[in-house]
């Protein structure tokens, strides 16, 4: 093969290249960042799960937790410790209730940390709106799911239409295959 | 001329070294880019997917000057075991695009403050905590069981640093992407396009 075909041909393959590792590497972007490129998360995969949800919102959050075939417990590495009262060390706490016009259906915070690493975190899920009539319990569901990957690790995910991490819809009530990457990676 | 066990041998390091370049690139670019520290997220009840909806889509459109916050009402949940602080802030109008007029004051409720537990807790999903003092492009909607306004979600808070605009929302959001970084006026001028009409403009001008 003569030169100049075979700098062509290395060109157009260097360019491929590029935008196949710039998209891979936006793709892997979908943490929910502490400081510079690590993102927040529990000291181990072994969680204490609290859920304090109440009537289906209850089994909302059981399913999307430790039931349904996706749920984060079993579909990633990490494993929910049920437990029966709430904690500020290695938990994972979740709630519901009216929380009144707030703009969110859902919220998770972290209540204790330490550097990146959460000691408390807390999910809420918003009745006021949820159970307005407006929600089907898909919508529920995904919120649910969103609030708990917060809590572990994850970011929104505007990118993929599979996965309860994108914040733009409300039809896909469990991760995906990259979402439990993204996870397995940290824990 | 080359051998073809030669060509294919670069090819393949080529690639390589392509994809390890861009990916570490652009994983460095996302690390800068990140916001740290951010302690919670919202799932919003409404995104927009272009500023024209923004404008559109909510109650209030206003420029404004945070003027003093107090403690509000604290909400439980459902089971009683976790309760949730708000904030009011008073804003004083500075001009008014949407819904409100300039010179008119106006309560944002947000979630945050001491909690039940004694804790201060500080939500930042929505921007966090709204500097007294400070003003503010807002995109504000009425409660619908409260006398407050809301911010819509974290596309609706711009503060404005100089004569520009600085978003609260994610890197990747189009419409905090679009106003962040932009001048005020041009910002106001868009916004009186989107909504037909060219914004109000404050007192004594």
């Amino acid at each position: 093969m003569d030169l100049k075909r075979a700098l062509g041909i290395w060109l157009a393959v260097l360019s491929v290249a590029a935008v196949v590792g710039l998209t891979g590497s936006t793709l892997a972007g979908h943490y929910w960042y502490c400081s510079g490129s690590t993102p927040w998360h529990y000291a181990n995969y072994n969680i204490n799960w609290y859920n304090g949800g109440t009537g289906d919102y209850y089994n909302i959050y059981n399913e999307e937790a430790k039931t349904d075939s996706t749920a984060w417990s079993p579909y990633t590495d990490i494993f929910l410790n049920p437990v029966s009262a709430s904690g500020t060390t290695d938990h994972a706490n979740a709630y519901n209730g009216f929380y009144g016009s707030t703009g969110w259906l859902g919220i998770a915070e972290l209540r204790g940390v330490s550097g990146c690493t959460v000691l408390n975190g807390r999910a809420r899920l918003n009745q006021s709106y949820l159970d307005n009539g407006g929600y089907s319990r898909t919508n529920k569901k995904h919120v649910a799911c969103q609030e708990l990957g917060h809590l572990f690790g994850l970011g929104h995910n505007r990118s993929s239409t599979t996965t309860c991490m994108n914040d733009t819809i409300l039809s896909s009530p469990t991760p995906n295959t990259h979402d439990r990457d993204l996870i397995n990676a940290i824990y | 001329m080359i051998t073809r066990r030669t060509f294919v041998t670069l090819t393949f390091v080529i690639a390589a070294l392509g994809l390890t370049g861009a990916a570490y690139i652009g994983w460095e670019m996302h690390a800068v880019n990140a916001m740290p520290s951010v302690l919670s997220h919202a799932a919003w009840k409404v995104k927009f997917e272009a500023p024209s909806d923004l404008a559109r889509g909510v109650d209030v459109v206003i420029l404004a000057t945070a003027v003093s916050s107090r403690p509000g009402r604290v909400a439980f949940s459902d089971n009683g075991e976790d309760s949730l602080p708000f904030e009011e802030v008073t804003f004083e109008v500075a001009r008014g695009m949407k819904g409100l007029k300039a010179g008119k004051s106006v309560v944002v409720e947000r979630a945050g403050g001491v909690d039940y537990e004694g804790h201060n807790l500080i939500l930042d999903g929505d921007g966090g905590p709204f500097e007294i003092g400070a003003t503010y492009l807002l995109f504000l909607n009425r409660q619908e069981d409260g006398p407050f306004y809301y911010q819509v979600n974290d596309q609706g808070r711009y503060k404005i640093e100089g004569d520009r605009l600085s978003a609260v929302g994610e890197d990747d959001d189009p419409v905090a992407g679009f106003f962040h970084g932009r001048r005020l006026a041009d910002a106001t001028g868009l916004i009186g396009d989107f909504l037909g009409r060219k914004p109000a403009t404050p007192p004594g001008q």
